[in-house]
């Protein structure tokens, strides 16, 4: 399982707690996992074209990924908004 | 009565007790709140954005527990248009028209749950031609009469449909284009309209705050007339008509470069003849300096006297009767653009 975390005012606005298990053997699927588990989080981390959100950052274990980044059996996946855009 | 109150940092809620306003939240910790609305069977609406996450819908019974919707407003992928911000949620019937930047109307017919765009609107002839003012490229006001329904796009125009929506029609005669010489010929869009209102008895009778000057028209948008007697500046974002007492408000700014009240004198104006002229509304402004501007959102009546508006200051004026005199709330909050009196 791969843990997903969400920052505060993403999960607050949906009602969760940050720390979710999801599968998914790359980011792209992790996050569609989670989209079904959370629904109406989708267009939050993705924007109309399904890309990720200009000042949203995805990191896989500490280090900044993309959809296609590869996960490996624990990973950890934080999605984090830019300091800037706020 | 509460004063619900929508901020660049989310959203407060006023109720008076004991002579004094209490103040409940921030809801929506974070996130712009952009607009309110109620839908036709009593549930509140809130829309919310953040330049991080996007837009979203929420709903409540209450107006103290929301539900984040799962489906809001959203742009078809194949448009390449962006979801920046939803303006306005209009109630008619059973139905909610909700204007949203880039510059769109979506409908719902679930009380907010769910949202189909107006493609007649959306995907009109004239897309190609239809620019961003300071504010965006956004559906900020819906008017609805039956089959006849305005809409107003900064900065676009007001278009009109004479069938349900099917199909618009851009209705700005006699409104001057912003950015153009006198003598260019009138383009059939580029009217950077500012916010509207209309007579509820009669909606062919419409007052318009535009980005160049105050206009009314008498024949549902066909032609507009200047009427700008007794404003101190023709330039604002507020037109506020009370049903009750036929009055109208707005709020003049001095000018498109400078979005603040003439000479820092912060004043509701009001007019009790459909616009022909214009006077100062009442007593109890306040003589010190008040650079800050009101936005198109951020004033709201009941009809039967009350109205309220917040400042881009974060600060609320309120008046009870109609405009005679006006408070100046204590509170302060983040820069105001969502005003609303919630039963």
């Amino acid at each position: 399982m791969t843990v997903v975390k969400l920052p505060r005012m993403l999960s607050e606005t949906v009602n969760v707690g940050q720390s979710h298990s999801v599968v998914g053997d790359s980011v792209a699927n992790a996050l569609e996992d989670l989209f079904v588990r959370v629904p109406g989080l989708r267009n939050h981390v993705l924007d109309d074209s399904g890309e990720i959100r200009p000042h949203v950052s995805i990191f896989v274990d500490g280090a900044q990924a993309d959809m296609g980044t590869d996960l490996r059996e624990h990973s950890e996946v934080r999605i984090l908004h830019a300091v800037s855009g706020g | 009565m509460r004063i619900a109150v929508g901020t660049e940092k989310g959203a407060y809620v006023l109720e008076k007790s004991g002579g004094a306003w209490g103040v409940s939240g921030p809801m929506f910790p974070g996130w712009k709140v952009s607009t309110f609305g109620t839908a036709s069977d009593g549930t509140h609406l809130a829309a919310v954005g953040s330049n991080w996450f996007g837009v979203g819908i929420h709903r409540s019974d209450d107006f103290a527990k929301w539900e984040q919707t799962e489906s809001p407003p959203a742009w078809p992928e194949e448009t390449g248009r962006k979801m920046e911000q939803v303006w306005t949620l209009h109630t008619n019937g059973d139905k909610i028209w909700a204007g949203v930047a880039e510059a769109g109307l979506f409908t719902s017919d679930d009380n907010g749950v769910s949202w189909s765009p107006v493609p007649g609107l959306n995907e009109h002839r004239t897309r190609e031609g239809w620019q961003p003012g300071f504010g965006g490229l956004c559906a900020h006001r819906v008017r609805v009469d039956g089959e006849r329904q305005w809409v107003a796009i900064s900065a676009v125009g007001v278009f009109r449909s004479d069938d349900a929506g099917a199909t618009w029609d851009p209705k700005n005669d006699g409104v001057d284009p912003v950015g153009l010489p006198e003598d260019a010929p009138r383009p059939e869009v580029g009217y950077c309209v500012h916010c509207v209102a209309h007579d509820p008895d009669d909606p062919a009778r419409i007052w318009r705050q535009d980005h160049s000057g105050v206009y009314r028209t008498m024949d549902g948008g066909d032609n507009w007339e200047r009427i700008e007697n007794g404003l101190p500046a023709n330039f604002g974002f507020v037109m506020w008509r009370d049903d009750s007492s036929s009055r109208l408000f707005t709020i003049p700014l001095e000018a498109d470069a400078n979005r603040v009240p003439v000479d820092g004198a912060l004043r509701v104006y009001r007019s009790d003849d459909d616009g022909d002229t214009w006077a100062e509304s009442g007593a109890g402004w306040t003589t010190s300096p008040q650079f800050t501007g009101v936005l198109r959102g951020a004033f709201d009546g009941d009809n039967e006297g009350t109205f309220c508006f917040g400042t881009t200051g974060g600060k609320l004026w309120l008046t009870t009767d109609n405009g005679e005199s006006w408070d100046e709330l204590s509170p302060a909050f983040p820069r105001i653009g969502a005003v609303s009196l919630v039963p």
